[in-house]
């Protein structure tokens, strides 16, 4: 940005003889070496030629978000994880339906209450040659847990639950100890990818997040940050899982995944054939990718809801009224039929109908103005409310066609839109009155969405939510091992939070994927992972 | 006298980098935004205790002015710190990952922008008010009002979609990357005389480089016209072409060199202008940058490294002015007797 | 030392008056036309209610990303067509002049008063101050603004009270050395050594005496800074950290039309295009300004 088009020259002051004491010496003396360093380091990096082959069979996948580290307990981000997944294996998979499937365990099961035995499969190898043992998963879970000495604390510690820690028993048998009864240690493992514990002690964590070696079907060749990070087929693969056929070393040469933060930008090179695969494409923009003649649209039913919550801590929507007249305010028809083109499906809860325990007796969302304007009227509102809503930056025109829906309810609200982590800790200090924003569920259970927004401690309780009923509830269905009775929390859970208002709107988009027509057996997952291992190129 | 000259001015740079790492410092500190809830991102289920020993991992649970005085101290000894948003890299290496992309890109659209410049400013200066210097002008003056993220969407869409004559993103075809000597494609491929991934490099940097380069082409281009104008009506210039010397010498030696020599500021100074606009040409682009590594820090609130970008912003900028003051004695004699 | 290069002699001519400039500048037949198209976008920007055919945020759920009149499914009713949430484009476009052109106005005015002040006192009394205020000109002049603008912003949200702020930051330091660099040198002038003669107090001889003859570059450079500063918005506003959603703002709407533009190339171009337009023409007003205070003073 020209942000002086230079009319005048500037420089006459620098000019000015305004130097000489010696202590401005010294002060030069800190910053020179440290821009030196920084240009010496680059010229440090070392590269080499990719193979021809390598190219050519190549697979490259735009995605919605750059790579920080490739270490897999190093992150919170579903990309890293999507990328990582194709280098390093875990212990439990899930399939494209979302069942999940022995991985790199054999089979597993539980002893009393807190005592998971799992079984390896046997001659799995890293990338470096090293057979995978039960030693590599103990340091795995120690790591993530925080039970080893001296490394940095892993942000994917809470995903383990109450595990407490584990043991090698013998090479191809590990035990997890968890603290009292955990029913779904196994959905949550599918998070957790087993690293080699030699190779990492000799590397180190620093190296180790630049140059991961997993027993994954593909092994890192390359990593340019920012701009592409190429994998490789790995010859000497296991198979990986039997429960997701085909078994063997994966069919395509290579990956080369691409961060494409536009969406735009994204389109465009899937429409120039510069990528094969683009992550996810806007439900709004999903007609220009199906109109592209060598692509198509491959479709998944989303787990992320998008939502409208409301602080319940201060006025207007500690009242209860009020928040019932949210819920009345939005007309779903046109946001989901006419500005999401139908890709989308409005929601009832904050649970997606796929996620366990969905409770599917709850009555569908419908726009109701007079009956919003009256609750409204009683409320103390008599001329309609004014109010911001909060959002992130991509949420912008869902945000927007929001507002524009509740104003024929009488509801004036001004979108304001905010970098993502910035809006989340603004949330988290409930400094915002009415919000969109979402959440993620992947694990598809309860568990993994409900304590966190909605129990009086939850880490993203945006709305100040006190119900010690449904902490009561929360607290049983964690510990409940019947299936029957932890659904039957959960829905109560579900009704009450129906009853409290704490959300007012609820919206399940598709995850969208354009799919170049050269690619094969790819398909859009409702987990956003990206599995590579059946994928291949028509020639 | 040009070594005391240099050395006062690199002095210089000194209070003009503290005053910036302040300011720098104290904006990304003040503001609200936290690091560690960055990074922790959607983490579920929390404890205070486990933000406690992050933030305690990185130094932030220090009072502000400790925190500022062991950046100053650090990078006294080549430590830019650790950035938060690349998993405890050192910002030194997450930085020079990035800067050959800039470098080259904004070499590329220096060069760019000179090569179409000095010549059409030349020419438009020959023949003042003729049907050149007229189309000139107003071409000179939409450059300089075009949006670039506008006219970088237009390009894209034209050459890169439209037309698919060039790449819309990225700096080189996959596979086809030269071996790493400077990091910057087309000079390593030019060193190595690998053409094909010249090639390739050279045509991912056309369509990000002509949108940076389009204002400065267009500032630079009118202050050469101008300053030729002004020269040819000089005495020493109808005096050569009275000697019966030919127009393209009297032009290319005799008035050239002091037209060149206003214009030097505005280069420098349009430079400058250029390394501060490559944020937006970057994001529009997805060039991967230092601009786009600067607008993914701001947002992930990771201090030390957006410290470290501004600093190597405010370096280049110094130094470019100080690289035209130099370039300026060298080329007028009658400064260099000044200074010394 | 390269003399060549100071602030004193870059502002050298301040001979011109306010009134002469304007005479002269009336000749200028280009610049005569710029001015009408500028005061065409002033004209549309403070009546845009009443010539905007709809509420530039109404939502047309029926009528989304409709083509503009001319391309086969335009409709009449929306001359420049529709964008991806069915607002009409004409009445975005014609509200956006008024963000382009408030701010601007406000952010020029805010960085004239502030710069021109500064730059005087520095100018007169030297000293202390002076010194001071160059060494904060020079960090300014190294900072990058963008990151400044994206800090701030980031940590507020887009409001138009940081925006004013970020777009002011650097913005008053050319008005600043102009004003220094002039009253440095009508110090020692003739008139203002008479009219210290005369025993005129240090208030007077600044607003009276001087103020009124470095008017005419502030003027100039006020024009071809608004022109700066309209781009500058647009590009904080295409960045998403510019004018809040509410208001329609034309770096907005090219930042919304982005994803669009395979299938709705409209969205983006036409804002796109008033942005140029207007810039243009502010630019060609600067210039003739400028041509009409001194021919030499050129760049």
């Amino acid at each position: 940005m020209a942000d002086g088009q230079g009319t005048r020259d500037h420089r006459g002051w620098t000019r000015r003889e305004f130097l000489s004491a010696a202590g401005r010496l010294a002060a030069l003396a800190v910053l020179a070496p440290a821009s030196t360093s920084v240009l010496l380091s680059g010229c440090a990096r070392g590269g080499k030629r990719l193979s021809r082959k390598l190219v050519a069979g190549s697979l490259s996948v735009a995605l919605d978000a750059d790579v920080e580290t490739l270490d897999p307990a190093m992150h919170r981000s579903r990309t890293v994880e999507a990328v990582v997944r194709n280098i390093c294996d875990g212990l439990v998979a899930r399939d494209a339906e979302m069942h999940y499937v022995p991985q790199l365990a054999a089979d597993w099961k539980v002893e009393g209450e807190d005592r998971w035995v799992f079984k390896l499969r046997e001659g799995v190898k890293f990338h470096n040659g090293d057979p995978l043992t039960a030693e590599d998963v103990k340091f795995t879970i120690d790591r993530i847990i925080g039970a080893i000495e001296g490394l940095p604390p892993s942000p994917r510690k809470d995903l383990l639950g109450p595990v407490t820690g584990a043991e090698a028993l013998d090479p191809q048998t590990v035990v997890i100890h968890t603290d009292g009864p955990y029913p779904i240690l196994h959905k949550k493992l599918v998070f957790q990818e087993i690293c080699p514990k030699g190779y990492f002690e000799k590397v180190g964590p620093d190296e180790f997040a630049k140059k991961p070696v997993g027993a994954g079907p593909f092994r890192l060749v390359e990593w340019s940050p920012g701009e592409r990070i190429v994998l490789e087929r790995f010859a000497d693969y296991y198979g990986g899982s039997p429960d997701i056929p085909p078994v063997g070393p994966a069919r395509l040469q290579g990956v080369i995944f691409r961060p494409l933060e536009e969406a735009a930008t994204r389109i465009a090179s899937l429409e120039a054939e510069e990528v094969g695969v683009a992550v996810n494409i806007p439900a709004d923009q999903a007609d220009g990718v199906e109109a592209l003649p060598d692509a198509h649209l491959s479709v998944a039913q989303g787990t992320r809801t998008h939502f409208v919550g409301m602080n319940l801590t201060r006025k207007p929507f500690s009242s209860p009224l009020v928040r019932e007249a949210m819920r009345y305010a939005v007309d779903p028809n046109p946001i989901v039929e006419k500005y999401l083109l139908g890709r989308a499906r409005a929601l009832p809860g904050i649970l997606v109908p796929m996620a366990f325990a969905y409770d599917d007796s709850l009555p569908a969302p419908r726009q109701d103005i007079a009956r919003a304007r009256e609750l409204l009227r009683i409320a103390g509102y008599p001329d309609g409310l004014r109010v911001t809503l909060d959002c992130e930056a991509n949420d912008k025109r869902i945000a927007e066609a929001i507002a524009g829906s509740m104003k024929a309810a009488g509801v004036q609200a001004e979108v304001r839109v905010w970098k993502k982590d910035n809006l989340l800790n603004q949330l988290r200090r409930r400094e915002r009155d009415l919000f969109l924003t979402s959440w993620g569920n992947s694990s598809l259970d309860p568990s993994g969405i409900l304590p966190v927004l909605f129990r009086s401690d939850g880490y993203s309780n945006f709305f100040g939510y006190r119900n010690p009923e449904v902490d009561r509830l929360l607290d049983e269905a964690d510990r409940a091992m019947s299936v029957a009775e932890r659904r039957q929390k959960y829905i109560e859970v579900q009704r009450q939070l129906q009853r409290d208002i704490p959300t007012c709107f609820h919206l399940a988009l598709e995850e969208l994927y354009g799919v170049s027509n050269r690619v094969e057996n790819f398909a859009a997952r409702p987990d956003g992972m990206l599995p590579m291992h059946d994928v291949s190129l028509k020639s | 006298m040009l070594a005391r000259f240099l050395g006062r001015r690199l002095l210089q740079l000194v209070p003009v980098l503290l005053g910036v790492s302040l300011i720098v410092f104290l904006t990304m500190h003040l503001t609200p935004g936290d690091p560690i809830e960055h990074m922790l991102g959607q983490a579920g289920r929390v404890t205070p205790e486990q933000i406690a020993e992050l933030r305690s991992h990185y130094g932030l649970d220090r009072p502000l002015a400790t925190q500022y005085w062991l950046f100053l101290r650090h990078a006294a000894s080549g430590d830019l710190g650790i950035s938060y948003s690349h998993q405890g890299r050192p910002v030194a290496e997450v930085v020079a990952e990035r800067l050959p992309a800039t470098l080259e890109l904004t070499l590329f659209a220096f060069v760019l922008a000179l090569a179409f410049a000095i010549p059409a400013g030349i020419f438009a200066a020959l023949r003042p008010q003729g049907l050149f210097d007229r189309l000139g002008t107003v071409g000179a003056l939409v450059g300089i009002s075009l949006p670039g993220f506008w006219l970088g969407i237009v390009l894209m869409i034209t050459f890169g979609l439209r037309l698919h004559w060039l790449p819309i993103s990225g700096r080189i075809d996959l596979g086809l990357a030269p071996r790493t000597i400077t990091g910057m494609n087309l000079v390593d491929a030019a060193l190595t005389g690998d053409a094909p991934a010249f090639w390739s490099a050279l045509r991912h940097l056309i369509l990000p480089g002509i949108t940076m380069a389009a204002p400065m082409a267009a500032m630079v281009m009118r202050m050469l016209r101008s300053s030729m104008i002004g020269v040819l009506e000089k005495e020493y210039v109808q005096f050569a072409r009275a000697k019966g010397l030919p127009e393209t010498e009297v032009v290319g030696k005799h008035a050239l060199r002091n037209a060149l020599i206003p214009t030097v500021n505005i280069v420098a100074l349009q430079t400058g202008l250029l390394l501060s606009g490559n944020m937006i040409i970057e994001t529009v682009f997805q060039y991967p940058g230092l601009g786009k590594l600067a607008v993914d820090a701001i947002a992930a609130a990771d201090y030390p490294l957006v410290q470290a970008v501004v600093l190597i912003y405010a370096t280049s900028y110094v130094l470019l002015n100080l690289g035209a003051d130099v370039l300026h004695v060298v080329l007028d004699p009658t400064v260099r007797t000044a200074a010394t | 030392m390269p003399e060549a290069l100071t602030d004193d002699q870059i502002v050298e001519t301040t001979a011109a008056t306010t009134p002469g400039m304007f005479a002269v500048l009336l000749r200028n037949r280009v610049a005569v036309a710029a001015g009408l198209v500028v005061l065409a976008f002033v004209a549309v920007s403070v009546l845009a209610p009443w010539l905007a055919p709809f509420d530039p945020n109404l939502q047309h759920p029926d009528a989304i990303r409709l083509p503009p009149v001319w391309q086969s499914g335009g409709r009449a009713e929306f001359l420049l067509g529709t964008d991806a949430l069915g607002r009409d484009l004409l009445s975005r476009i014609l509200y956006g002049a008024k963000v382009s052109i408030g701010l601007g106005v406000m952010v020029v005015l805010l960085t004239m008063v502030v710069g021109t002040g500064l730059g005087m006192i520095a100018g007169y009394f030297g000293g202390w101050f002076d010194a001071a205020m160059s060494r904060l000109v020079d960090v300014l002049l190294a900072f990058p603004f963008l990151i400044f603008a994206l800090a701030i912003m980031a940590a507020t949200g887009p409001n138009l009270t940081a925006l004013v702020l970020a777009l002011a930051f650097k913005g008053w330091v050319d008005f600043y050395r102009v004003a220094r660099g002039d009253v440095l040198s009508a110090r020692h002038a003739d008139y203002v050594t008479a009219a210290r003669g005369v025993g005129a107090g240090t208030a007077h001889l600044l607003l009276r005496e001087i103020l009124p003859n470095i008017v005419p570059p502030i003027i100039v450079l006020a024009t071809l800074r608004m022109a700066t500063i309209i781009i500058s918005e647009a590009s904080l506003s295409f960045l998403g950290i510019g004018v809040p959603p509410s208001i329609p703002a034309w770096g907005t709407m090219v930042s919304d039309g982005r994803g669009d533009i395979a299938t709705a190339w409209w969205i983006a171009t036409f804002p796109g295009l008033a942005i140029l337009f207007l810039v243009l023409a502010v630019n060609l007003l600067g210039e003739g300004l400028r041509d009409a205070l001194d021919p030499r003073m050129r760049l």
